[in-house]
């Protein structure tokens, strides 16, 4: 194989010398990239105890993010849910196959007046719903409403729009948001419904910046009374608790965090995730705790566990999940 | 009639450059006092008539990221760079609002282009390094420093952010050394006698 004029080492050495020549100074070779890029890996493994319809969780995918020095990204994205379910009767189903793709946007601007940051962003999802069933009460969307849709093993195709304002403080001690999502559920032969959420959400630091608290409130009203057997208002709040570490954590870890939900949250949008929870029943607590972990100054890995509480009001079952969520993330 | 025009002149030139002189003098004033708002808002007459005055455009630049203006101040650090793209004041001065606004990438480019005109400018090293920190880029951090440390082995600024770096890296012993090192060129600095103290 003919050798290229120019191998990279040949080019490197080049570049060394000429920093060398000129006199400039070492730390200068290493220059501010504009772009900064991350890839994070993850997947998620729950199972449901107590479920008439459920019996495990299983998703995986990936997000692809750039962010163009601190002015503006975006993130693109794709995952694959999979909920299996006990099918063994009417209104039961076999497997509820989800793909979702993901677009963000970012712009940053940073006006006087608010001495700090204002983050404004638009999220947006489009998911394929994928259901294979055997009973005849189930809409094949997972939360099992709809009692008026009667069909099995409905596809769906399901649109969420998602802007999102955020204020961040110069002392990045402070910060509030405001965010709305819509979303479009369209049930192949069956029913279309929308749902409004509305999240206004306030962060703060607390005895310095080692420990960041976020509190969100959910505000979701779905457009068609029957989705969620009559009830189809729902609020919730939730609270964030995030510690890091010095450079000796313990366990090595770089953070932990601590989160909660309390009330009642259906179709919600969580824009922190980026996930819609359209395979989820009503939502009725939950509590789950992470850790992070450092591999280097530019890999980190998180393990979360979580508890959830759920109830699927139209055939009055309450349950719970637990679940195991890993991601991988590198940026470059 | 002739001379009497003449002095008329002259007392013109006479009393317009000591308004001028008052202008600065005044802005100097109000900054001393901690208005730096008013201090600024003194040089918009200035460059108004004279929009070429590079100090001015300097000066109202540096007011303007003391008052907490940072667009204002970086809208002045631009129009001198563009009416003298060598001024590492203004290139050097525009990383301070960037830094102010946490906007720490951006902060570094700009640091990063002056010193490519004055490789071992302290001022420019100086914002490089915080801009770093603010990224938490702490190897990256650490060698800066120590090749900086080489050129100014006498300042104390450039081992405490070297002691920084190194205690995030996990090498306490050698921050340790570093703050020691800190305390022999500024005895009551603070931060390090918190860490001499602590750990």
């Amino acid at each position: 194989m003919k050798k290229g004029l120019f191998s990279q080492k040949n080019v490197i050495t080049g570049c060394v010398l000429l920093n060398a020549a000129l006199a400039l100074p070492a730390a200068l070779a290493q220059t501010v990239d504009p772009w900064e890029m991350r890839l994070t890996a993850q997947t998620v493994y729950g199972s449901y105890n107590d479920a008439d319809l459920r019996d495990s969780l299983f998703g995986a995918g990936f997000f692809l993010g750039g962010d163009y020095l601190e002015k503006g990204g975006f993130t693109v994205g794709y995952t694959y849910t999979e909920v299996d379910g006990k099918g063994s009767g009417d209104g039961t189903f076999d497997t509820l196959e989800e793909n979702t793709a993901y677009l963000s946007g970012k712009i940053h601007t940073y006006p006087d007046s608010f001495a700090g940051r204002l983050t404004w962003r638009l999220d947006g999802y489009l998911i394929k719903d994928d259901a294979s069933g055997k009973g005849n009460n189930n809409n094949g969307q997972g939360n099992s409403g709809n009692t008026a849709g009667a069909y099995a093993g409905g596809d769906a195709d399901i649109g969420v729009a998602n802007p999102i304002v955020t204020f961040m403080n110069n002392a990045k001690d402070l910060s509030f948001e405001m965010g709305y999502a819509y979303s479009n559920y369209d049930y192949d032969g069956g029913d279309e419904y929308q749902a409004h959420q509305v999240t206004p959400t306030v962060g703060f630091a607390v005895g310095g910046p080692a420990n960041w608290i976020q509190l969100r409130a959910y505000y979701i009203h779905i457009s068609e009374d029957d989705v969620n057997d009559g009830n189809n208002d729902t609020t919730a709040v939730e609270a964030k608790w995030t510690h890091w570490f010095g450079p000796s954590g313990p366990l090595g870890l770089d953070s932990v965090g601590l989160s909660g939900m309390l009330g009642e949250r259906f179709l919600a949008v969580d824009s922190d995730a980026a996930v819609v929870y359209t395979l989820a029943d009503e939502q009725q607590g939950s509590v789950a705790l992470n850790g992070v972990w450092k591999l280097g100054e530019n890999t980190s890995v998180m393990l979360q566990g979580g508890y959830e509480q759920y109830e699927n009001r139209v055939i009055d079952n309450d349950y719970d999940s637990t679940y195991v969520y890993l991601n991988l993330s590198h940026k470059w | 009639m002739r001379m009497s025009k003449g002095f008329l002149l002259a007392l013109f030139i006479f009393s317009s450059a000591g308004g001028r002189a008052d202008v600065w003098s005044e802005s100097y004033r109000l900054e001393s006092m901690g208005q730096y708002k008013a201090a600024a808002e003194l040089l918009d007459p200035v460059l108004k008539t004279e929009p070429a005055n590079e100090f001015a455009r300097l000066r109202r630049a540096w007011l303007h990221y003391l008052a907490g203006s940072y667009n204002d101040s970086q809208g002045d650090y631009k129009a001198a760079l563009q009416a003298n793209p060598l001024s590492l004041d203004a290139q050097i001065g525009m990383a301070l609002p960037l830094l102010a606004q946490q906007r720490w990438k951006e902060a570094a480019l700009v640091a990063q282009q002056a010193l490519e005109t004055a490789p071992w400018n302290y001022y420019a090293h100086l914002r490089l390094m915080v801009a770093e920190e603010g990224q938490r880029q702490w190897q990256t951090l650490l060698d800066h420093t120590k090749k900086l440390h080489q050129r100014y082995p006498g300042d104390a600024t450039v081992l405490v952010y070297r002691a920084r770096a190194q205690y995030w890296l996990g090498d306490k012993n050698a921050a340790r050394d570093s703050y020691l090192q800190v305390l022999q060129r500024v005895p009551g600095h603070v931060e390090a006698l918190q860490f001499l103290a602590r750990e």
